[in-house]
């Protein structure tokens, strides 16, 4: 059966989607940039910046300068994030098939859906006309009979617009355009093939098979068969793994222990009483800081005893939170997350007690598990804030 | 007798030369320990001596007595904080040099051990330990004389059971104990920026410092009444201070008295003629070899010759200098060109050794400034050598003197306004960003105050001004803060580093006199920088490299010039109108734009007024150098005093070298020439505010007292201080203008050999990009590399004008081709075996002849495609675009099969026919020429941009070529400009302003931005976009300036510009482009691969 596949694609996305945001960036030059280092590079440029000569992987003070009136804007992963749901959500009233490749780009495979919403093309229109009104943000739209031609399909005519490509016609309608539109054609290759001045498709098709092995080796294969359109590849829904995550966001990005302490104690208090609450253990467990450059760090172990006991859930987060903190910068964002998690009362030792012996009053893990469900029995009476751990009242001072 | 030092003293104490660990600047100990009534005070850093000298200075200024000492570690970090480490005092001038010897040892000797040292070598030294391990086996080895129990309080109030074991086993031994306090701070309350120096040097937050690494915060400079309180188990131990601190003052420094090199310790210089056997031979053989200098350079010597070296060589003798003379002549003669500069150049025995060039009779350089007799400073000569060589020169001469008698001096690198805030803010864990942010735009202040006050006035900063309310980035916590304590850190040193040409040499062993360390590249450095060794009376050798000299050694070499030529240098007329006009891009000293035209204001072009020029140009000087133009070009003044007539009749009545200041002081004031030189020495540093005031109320006086007028005073006192910051004598500016001569009478007779010996020696003042235009406005074609032609560096042919007729006018002959290390990316070892090749087989004859020739890598093999290596053996017709991918299919094809062979395949690939490659396009061989050679040679990159022109012309704007500048003074113009190089200066009001230097493909010209335009422009100001500036053209004196009002970027102007507020649903800005891509689009000028911006 004939696929049809859909390639939705906004253009710049997270630019477009701050635009949705501020209204006032629109029509001007605007770039995204990681707030690290001063060299920070370029990561995506609106069209009216690269018009001015500004390029993804130039450091921002370098386009500052070929454009003053220049916008910088940090990087919001959560903006970006809530938009791309948002069109999936949409695309997924499609089709159950859906595929993000990166913020901003996805697959649909409409395969099937001409009884129920009529032909791909129109399903494409619709899409696009959805996106725009729904979400206020221009979309184009490839349609083609798979992945890779619908990309191309959809990248050839930004910034918005509809391209359909019939079946049949994949190489023809290829053939005409430059080489890097074809994704094996990236980086060293291309650079390969524009040194051999094949500069077009078509000058790719042109050459005889060994003539594309002798500039490309084996690579010049799949090469080949992109150049015809040919691409196999299902679009293929992301598979989720079960965990359960607690974030925090400094009130104010801090390095200094007793604060970090303070929070992360929060947080396996958090993530301990989700897991009872959820009857399950977690064989896994995550610490990842973000500081206030935007860079990230994160360690995890697995623990060797499966606890959901806060005091316990601690004591391993305290070790990675201490490992991840590879730098000194002040850290912006605390995430724990637990994986792996099992379900039911874990397996009780069946001769003599476990040893433990981390914080004075817990004694073995049986004790510390008793004091989490003891704990979450007279908070479930009296209120959240009846039983308080010591370190959360600590103000400043403490376990520095 | 001794004067009493109190109940107490301090013997236990690091200032912030114990690096990153102290918190105290000598200065701040010194005055503190005087408002606490103390009498004496001990400096002991860790592991050095590293400011004992500035110490001594101070301590006495501040009334006390100072004792030196140190303390020694274990190297073993651990061992060191378990106890194993020991305070040593000075008693004598023995203990001082057994102190450096081993400090000295426990930096260079890898199985350093502290007890058997202390045991071996600490005559004349007091041991205070802290631990009776130590105690115990230094006391069996040499007995337990001048040996002490360290007794720190901190340790005595915090674990007392501990003390007193020690106090106990102390006892066993016959040990005595001595109250003493591990200061690290001047008050307590100096504990926060310890534990923030401790935090920088680990790298870690201030809450994660480990305890071990922190001094107890009780650890500051106690008044004597408290360190009484806190022993009150061991009173005695607290009256010991005074009894030790009186053994261990010294009346005078342990330094002092001038340390020389000796000749007779130099081994293997290779002619043992006149070695001398005792001491008194060093005199005679100076002597000897200045007679047969000075007939060789002089043919017959005429009386006042004769007279002048005598002269000179009678003082020589009686100050004891011949050997230093001796010594440095020998260095000089490692290289066969070399510039002896500084006061020493003006010595008529200097030029007889050849150890300068500048003939000094004929140039009127008196001798009495390097060496007179009221005057104990040891003669200066700095001594340049090709840049290239200088390494090796240094390494020869360190060996030359035997082991231990020879270092280098250090710098101590010391925290400025920008590392300050950096690393505190590092601290304070902010990102790098909002870091960087602030000290990016800190790089051209320099102390932490300059900072503050940048951040507060500059425009750089704008947006992120003090003030928190208006979103001012600075005025947020933690910003105040971090700026205080940056501000704090200012001036406190990091760590050593090695000076970059200042060798020391001790005829008895340099570490008899300091302590040597040994500096990471391998060479051993003194722990004293440039001003504490010079006050130590160590004498400095300043060894320096000089790219000129290897450029004129280079276009020598390439022309095959005779020598004697460049002696003529100087009375070439051509060459003399070139350094008239300016025309000196490449040349040495006169290539700046302030320079050249301060030669177009001025036009002269002779040596002597080249001389004045080059001394005239200094910072603070900008008002006397308009006045001294003006009086040059026949303006008339009144003569100020009949002094000055008479002092600076060279000069036009302008003070202009550096002995002016001391040579007026001396006549107008009665300075004594001691007075005179510390006046000189003042006004070169940059702290000595105060002192400059006590010269200046001193000059004052002793001018009244001499009858000269209020005004004039004042005046001239005015023109001293315009000779801050640096200044040169004249000697020195004598001998830089020599070689500025023998430097552009290379440019003028033979460009192409000498611009190719600039652009291979890595340039000067300019970019390389600048140079190659420079190339080509000589009319010069300058090209690509080829793999034949090219040699490693850049090579020059023909050009020059040894036909002296008709030369002048351009076009035609000369070449500049690029080297293969031009092209980025290839190995030097690459480039060896290529060069080899062709030496012994001949030129290549085509490109399969080369890879057969050659195991290149392929990668490498493409370079030198892309850069165009390879045109000209190609097949086919030269300028044909197929020439090029061609090469790249035969090199893939060569690849293929050469991995068959290698793999041993039964059954090769067959490969079948090459494909007919079509054209490369324009754009890929500009961007190729990019990438390889990270600028454009074939063209100037301004000739991309003919849409934009054309553009401009339709719009009515018609831009004035910068050749015709000249010609429109007073006119308003616009002109396009590609960015060479500017300069940040502030103008009286403290108002930033930059002088820019633009080109287009005419010519390079001037123009300047005034506060107002800079403030507005300055953040767009790059080298790698064309500009449309606009404004007025000014002549001063002749040179052509443009006062820029206006800038755009060249591709935006003329319709298509871009602004803020762009209007509504406003993509006009997009239909105005033009439809088909621009070439400019295809050429990448910046990005990784792009030229280095001059702001990086």
């Amino acid at each position: 059966m004939e696929r049809s596949v859909l390639y939705v694609d906004i253009a710049v996305f997270p630019i477009a989607v701050e635009r949705v945001v501020d209204p006032g960036l629109r029509d001007r030059p605007v770039v995204v940039a990681p707030p690290g280092s001063s060299r920070a590079p370029v990561l995506v440029a609106s069209s009216e910046a690269v018009r001015e000569g500004i390029g993804t992987g130039m450091s921002v003070p370098e386009a500052r300068r070929r454009c003053p009136p220049l916008v910088v804007l940090p990087v919001n992963e959560p903006l970006y994030r809530r938009a791309a749901a948002a069109v999936l959500a949409l695309l997924g009233g499609y089709s159950p098939l859906v595929e993000p490749a990166a913020f901003g780009q996805t697959f649909l495979d409409l395969t099937g859906t001409a009884r129920l919403f009529g032909a791909a093309k129109d399903t494409a229109a619709r899409v696009c006309k959805e996106i725009d009104g729904r979400l206020r943000l221009r979309s184009t739209v490839g349609v083609a009979t798979n992945k890779l031609v619908s990309r191309v399909a959809a990248r050839v005519i930004r910034p918005d617009g509809l391209c359909d490509v019939f079946p049949g016609a994949e190489a023809l309608f290829l053939a005409p355009l430059p080489v890097g539109v074809l994704p094996e054609a990236r980086g060293d290759a291309r650079a390969r093939l524009e040194d051999l001045a094949v500069s077009r498709v078509r000058d790719l098709l042109a050459l005889s098979l060994p003539q594309i092995r002798i500039a490309l080796g084996r690579h010049g294969d799949r090469l080949r068969r992109q150049a015809l359109g040919i691409d196999e590849s299902p679009v293929r829904p992301p598979e989720i793994a079960p965990a359960v995550t607690e974030e925090a966001i400094l009130a104010e990005d801090s390095n200094e222990e007793a604060i970090l302490l303070k929070t992360l104690q929060r947080l396996c208090e958090q993530v301990g009483a989700r897991l009872r609450r959820l009857r399950t253990v977690p064989g896994c467990l995550r610490v990842t800081v973000r500081y206030a450059g935007a860079v990230e760090a994160h360690r995890e172990a697995r623990l060797a005893a499966p606890t959901a006991a806060d005091l316990l859930l601690f004591r391993e987060a305290r070790v990675l939170l201490d490992l991840a903190r590879v730098r000194r910068e002040r850290v912006h964002r605390l995430e724990l997350r637990c994986t792996r998690l099992v379900a039911g009362p874990r397996q009780l030792v069946l001769f003599g007690p476990e040893a433990f012996d981390g914080e004075p009053g817990t004694g073995r893990i049986g004790a510390a598990e008793t004091l989490a469900e003891a704990v979450d029995r007279i908070r479930a009476r009296f209120g959240p804030g009846a039983v308080v751990s010591g370190r959360l009242l600590a103000p400043r001072e403490g376990a520095a | 007798m001794r004067i009493d030092l109190g109940p107490f003293v301090h013997l236990q104490i690091r200032s912030h030369y114990s690096l990153m660990r102290g918190a105290a600047g000598l200065e701040a100990l010194c005055f503190a320990a005087r408002d606490r009534g103390m009498k004496a005070l001990a400096l002991t850093d860790i592991n050095g001596l590293y400011g004992a000298v500035r110490f001594w200075e101070i301590a006495r200024d501040a009334g006390l007595q100072p004792i030196l000492g140190a303390e020694v570690t274990a190297p073993d970090p651990r061992r060191a904080a378990a106890g194993e480490r020991a305070t040593l005092l000075v008693k004598s001038r023995e203990g001082y040099a057994n102190l450096c010897r081993i400090l000295t040892r426990r930096h260079c000797d890898p199985g350093f051990a502290l007890a058997p040292a202390l045991a071996a070598d600490s005559a004349g030294l007091v041991i205070l330990a802290p631990s009776p391990v130590i105690l115990e086996t230094v006391c069996a080895a040499r007995g337990g004389e001048d040996l002490y129990l360290a007794l720190d309080s901190a340790v005595a109030m915090r674990a007392g059971a501990g003390s007193l074991q020690r106090l106990q086993a102390a006892r066993r031994l016959g040990i005595p104990p001595v109250a003493v306090n591990d200061v690290h701070l001047v008050d307590a309350r100096d504990f926060d920026l310890h534990r923030l120096l401790r935090a920088i040097a680990l790298n870690t937050t201030r809450d994660r410092v480990p305890p071990e690494e922190l001094a107890s915060p009780q650890a500051w400079l106690k008044p004597s009444e408290e360190m009484a309180r806190a022993y009150p188990h061991c009173p005695d131990g607290v009256a010991r201070t005074a009894q030790l601190a009186e053994e261990c003052a010294l009346d005078a420094p342990p330094w002092g008295g001038l340390i020389f090199p000796r000749f007779a310790d130099l081994r293997a210089t290779g002619d043992g003629g006149d070695r001398p056997s005792g001491d008194g031979d060093s005199f005679a053989i100076l002597k000897a070899r200045c007679e047969a200098g000075a007939r060789a350079r002089y043919g017959d010597l005429t009386p006042a010759v004769r007279a002048r070296l005598e002269h000179e060589l009678r003082i020589i003798r009686d100050k004891d200098f011949a050997d230093y003379f001796l010594v440095v002549q020998e260095i000089v003669k490692r290289s066969p060109r070399t510039c002896g500069r500084g006061s020493g150049a003006a010595s008529i025995v200097s030029y007889c050794l050849g150890i300068t060039q500048v003939e000094p009779i004929r140039h009127n350089l008196y001798f009495e400034r390097i060496l007179n007799p009221g005057r104990v400073d040891p003669p200066d000569i700095d001594v340049d050598f090709c840049w290239d060589e200088r390494d090796d020169i240094v390494d020869w001469t360190l060996a030359a003197f035997g082991p231990g008698r020879a270092a280098m001096i250090a710098n101590h690198v010391t925290f400025r306004a920008r590392a300050a805030v950096r690393e505190v803010a590092k601290v304070y864990g902010l990102p790098e960003e909002e870091i960087a942010r602030v000290t990016d735009r800190l790089s051209q202040f320099w102390g932490a105050d300059a900072a503050r006050e940048a951040v507060a006035r500059h425009p750089l900063f704008r947006g992120e001004d003090m003030n928190p309310a208006r979103g001012g980035l600075l005025g947020r916590p933690p910003w105040p803060e971090i700026l205080a304590w940056a501000a704090r850190l200012d001036g406190f040193p990091r760590h050593l580093s090695v000076h970059c040409g200042g060798a020391v040499i001790a005829a008895d062993g340099i570490d008899r006199h300091v302590p040597v360390e040994r500096a990471a590249k391998g060479v051993d450095v003194i722990q004293w920088e440039k001003d504490q060794a010079e006050e130590a009376g160590l004498v400095k050798i300043d060894l320096l490299g000089n790219r000129s000299l290897s450029v004129i050694r280079d276009a020598v070499r390439a022309v095959g010039l005779d020598e004697s030529r460049l002696e003529e240098a100087i009375d070439d007329p051509r060459t003399q109108e070139r350094i008239r006009d300016g025309d000196t891009i490449g040349v040495f000293y006169v290539e700046s734009p302030a320079m050249r035209q301060l030669q177009q204001k001025t036009r002269r072009g002779d040596f002597e007024h080249l001389v004045i020029h080059s001394s005239i140009i200094r910072p603070a000087a900008n008002d006397y150098i308009r006045e001294y133009i003006r009086r040059l070009r026949g303006g008339d003044y009144t003569s100020l005093h009949p002094i000055l007539d008479e002092i600076l009749s060279e000069t036009y009545g302008i003070m202009c070298y550096q002995e002016d200041v001391a040579r007026v002081a001396i006549r107008m004031a009665g300075f004594t020439d001691a007075e005179a030189d510390g006046l000189r020495k003042v006004l070169s540093k940059k702290w000595a505010g105060r002192k400059v005031e006590d010269f200046r109320i001193r000059f004052a006086e002793g001018a009244r007292a001499r009858g000269v007028a209020a005004e004039v005073i004042e005046t001239v006192w005015a023109m001293i201080l315009s000779f801050s910051g640096y200044s040169f004598c004249k000697p020195h500016s004598a001998s830089y203008a020599l070689v500025s001569f023998s430097a552009c009478y290379l440019k003028t007779h033979h460009p192409a050999e000498f611009m190719a010996a600039v652009l291979s020696n890595g340039g000067g003042y300019y970019s390389t990009f600048a140079y190659i235009s420079e190339c080509r406005r000589l009319g010069l074609e300058v090209r690509l590399p080829d793999i034949n032609d090219s040699a490693a560096e850049y090579t020059g042919h023909g050009g020059g004008s040894e036909k002296a007729a008709g030369a002048d006018e351009p076009g035609a002959r000369g070449t500049v081709r690029a080297g293969l290390q031009s092209i980025r990316g290839i190995r030097d070892e690459a480039i060896a075996a290529i060069l080899d090749e062709r030496r012994r087989a001949g030129p290549f004859l085509s490109f399969d002849d080369f890879l057969q020739r050659t195991v290149i890598d392929p990668a490498e093999a493409r370079l030198l495609i892309r850069a165009g290596a390879f045109d000209r053996i190609g097949f086919g017709q030269p300028g044909d675009l197929t020439l090029r991918p061609l090469l790249h299919w035969r090199l893939d094809a060569w690849e293929v099969r050469r991995a068959g062979r290698r793999e041993r395949l039964l059954f090769p690939p067959d490969l079948g026919p090459l494909p007919e490659p079509r054209p490369y396009e324009e754009a890929k061989l500009l961007r190729d020429e990019m990438e390889a050679l990270g600028f454009l040679i074939s063209r100037h990159p301004l000739t991309l941009y003919r849409d934009a022109l054309i553009r401009l012309r339709r719009a009515g704007v018609v831009p004035v070529r910068g050749r015709d500048l000249p010609g429109q003074a007073g006119r308003q113009v616009t002109a396009i400009g590609w960015l060479i190089t500017g300069k940040v200066v502030t103008t009286k009001d403290d108002e930033p302003m930059e002088f820019v230097s633009f080109e287009d493909t005419t010519a390079i010209y001037e123009t300047t931005f005034f506060p107002r335009p800079y403030a507005r422009f300055c953040g767009m100001l790059t080298t790698t976009r064309p500009y449309l500036l606009t404004g007025r053209v000014e002549e001063d004196f002749g040179a052509v300036t443009l006062t820029v009002e206006g800038v755009e970027f060249l591709d935006r102007a003329g319709g298509a510009t871009l602004s803020r507020g762009a209007a509504p649903g406003g993509r006009g800005s997009a239909e105005a482009l033009p439809a088909r891509p621009r070439p400019e689009a295809g050429v990448h000028l910046a990005g990784p691969s792009g030229m280095p911006d001059r702001r990086a």
